[in-house]
């Protein structure tokens, strides 16, 4: 008697590891495969089908569709949010470019009645009662007394006295100086805030110090600009330094503070620096040396 | 095995799960499956063979009516095979359980709930397996495998709980099956 190659449970076997494997099909491959045989089963329960719906529909209101918009509502708050703020940097952008068109302006300006010389620093001397510096400039660069001196943006000092080939600067950082200046925010910050305080030289010349109101809101990190009339125009919004600490008056903690202002730049250990020589008006070098 | 009474009981069950759906449906997603009970009931009664074919066709149409439910109204998608292999091993998980409960309803609904649980675990671990790294893998969109076993569960109760009237009714129309009486041991048993 001739036996079957494949008996039913051979079959069957077959039949459950095929659908296995067709349970890993990719979406697209099973969604053509079987797209056919569901819509043809689909059209033979539709008659039995219709009148069941509606019965349940009669016996119970259909559930009203739960759509899910947490998503998409929390992407449209995302994205409200971040047109709104897109608004804000796009005012601020033209807020900018308008500061920048006005110290572009002002920028020409100073260059129209501005030259600025550079010097070569020979001698930093710190004596007791002045602390100088000794440039390789003179007269013959037509260098006057009480011309302005920078690094960079910083106010450094004034010219004290010229010689022929060289002239002696008295830095800010002199013992008895008292600057004026004004302390803002280094960056534009959403209130803006700007505080005018009178500095003192400390002992050893290494940093001002001022005493300011305990309501006022100066913070670390400000940066201290002259704004002294004393000082000639050219001078006016140079940086003389940065706040690096707030602590209690010893005098009054309750009422002041003591506000600690460094030099960006270590006065004494400049290798060059720029005289500032006006050139329109006669009273460019106005002002008393402080 | 009347086949010609077993597709058209099919047909009717299929029917009233699909119809009935929403009178049948608790909470998003709980639904008894009619069709499973049917299958149990025909282990209990009909042989090895039988039985397993008559389970591969209820999970294939179980898998044609009821697409893999995706991320969105549109991502649904017809997988055959999860339940068809599922049904599969409830059919085989029952024909090895009715030497243990007796041929009363609270057996078949112990019956029902063990082949059941041995099914869904295998569905489950097919579509979980689409999401494995590996070079043909393509994840359902939103599968949890934690989130369907608990739904699962409830389908699992429902069941359980529609399996007695529908056990009573298809006790009914026993005759109409025309199960073998005569055949006895793993093929099937004698009516009583």
């Amino acid at each position: 008697m001739r036996r079957r190659l494949l008996t039913s449970k051979h079959w069957l076997f077959l039949a459950f590891a095929l659908m296995l494997g067709a349970g890993l099909f990719p979406q697209s491959l099973a969604s053509g495969l079987w797209h056919y045989p569901r819509h043809m089963l689909l059209l033979a329960l539709s008659p039995a089908q219709h009148p069941l719906h509606s019965l349940a529909d009669q016996i119970r209101t259909p559930l009203t569709p739960k759509v899910e918009l947490g998503p998409i509502s929390e992407l449209e708050n995302n994205y409200m949010e971040l047109l709104s703020f897109n608004a804000k940097l796009q005012q601020e952008l033209r807020e900018a470019n308008d500061f920048v068109m006005q110290l572009a302006q002002l920028r020409n300006l100073r260059k129209a009645s501005e030259i600025l010389l550079p010097a070569r620093v020979t001698l930093s001397t710190q004596g007791l009662a002045i602390r100088s510096l000794t440039l390789v400039v003179g007269t013959k660069k037509k260098v006057q007394q009480g011309m302005v001196v920078a690094a960079g943006y910083n106010l450094v000092g004034r010219v004290a006295s010229v010689g022929s080939s060289t002239s002696t600067v008295r830095l800010i950082n002199s013992p008895g100086t008292y600057l004026a200046a004004r302390l803002v925010p280094p960056v534009n910050d959403q209130s803006p805030r700007q505080t005018v305080a009178h500095l003192e030289v400390s002992d050893n010349g290494k940093f001002f110090f001022a005493r300011g109101d305990i309501n006022e809101q100066v913070k670390i990190g400000d940066l201290a600009f002259l704004a002294d009339d004393r000082w000639p125009l050219a001078a006016q919004g140079l940086i003389i330094g940065q706040v690096t600490a707030i602590d209690q008056d010893e005098m009054t903690p309750l009422l002041r503070t003591r506000i600690k202002i460094e030099p960006l730049r270590s006065l004494m250990h400049l290798g060059q620096v720029l005289v500032i020589e006006p050139q329109f008006s006669e009273n460019a070098l106005g002002g008393v040396l402080p | 095995m009347s086949w010609v009474f077993f597709i058209i009981m099919t047909y009717v069950l299929v029917a009233f799960e699909t119809g009935l759906g929403s009178l049948f449906v608790v909470g998003d997603s709980v639904l008894p499956n009619l069709l499973f009970i049917l299958g149990i009931f025909i282990s209990i009664y009909a042989p090895q063979s039988t039985t397993l074919w008559a389970m591969l066709i209820l999970g294939v149409i179980t898998d044609l009516v009821f697409p893999i439910q995706g991320v969105g109204p549109v991502s649904d998608f017809v997988l055959v095979g999860p339940n068809a292999a599922g049904f599969m091993l409830g059919g085989w998980v029952a024909l090895q359980l009715r030497g243990i409960f007796r041929r009363s309803l609270p057996g078949i609904v112990m019956t029902v709930m063990i082949a059941f649980f041995f099914s869904q675990l295998l569905v489950v671990a097919i579509l979980t397996m689409r999401g494995l790294p590996w070079p043909i893998a393509e994840p359902v969109a939103g599968w949890s495998a934690a989130d369907e076993l608990v739904r699962r569960f409830w389908c699992l109760l429902y069941t359980m709980l529609l399996s007695v009237p529908l056990i009573y009714l298809l006790g009914g129309s026993i005759k109409l099956f025309h199960f073998d009486p005569h055949r006895s041991g793993p093929a099937g048993y004698i009516m009583r």
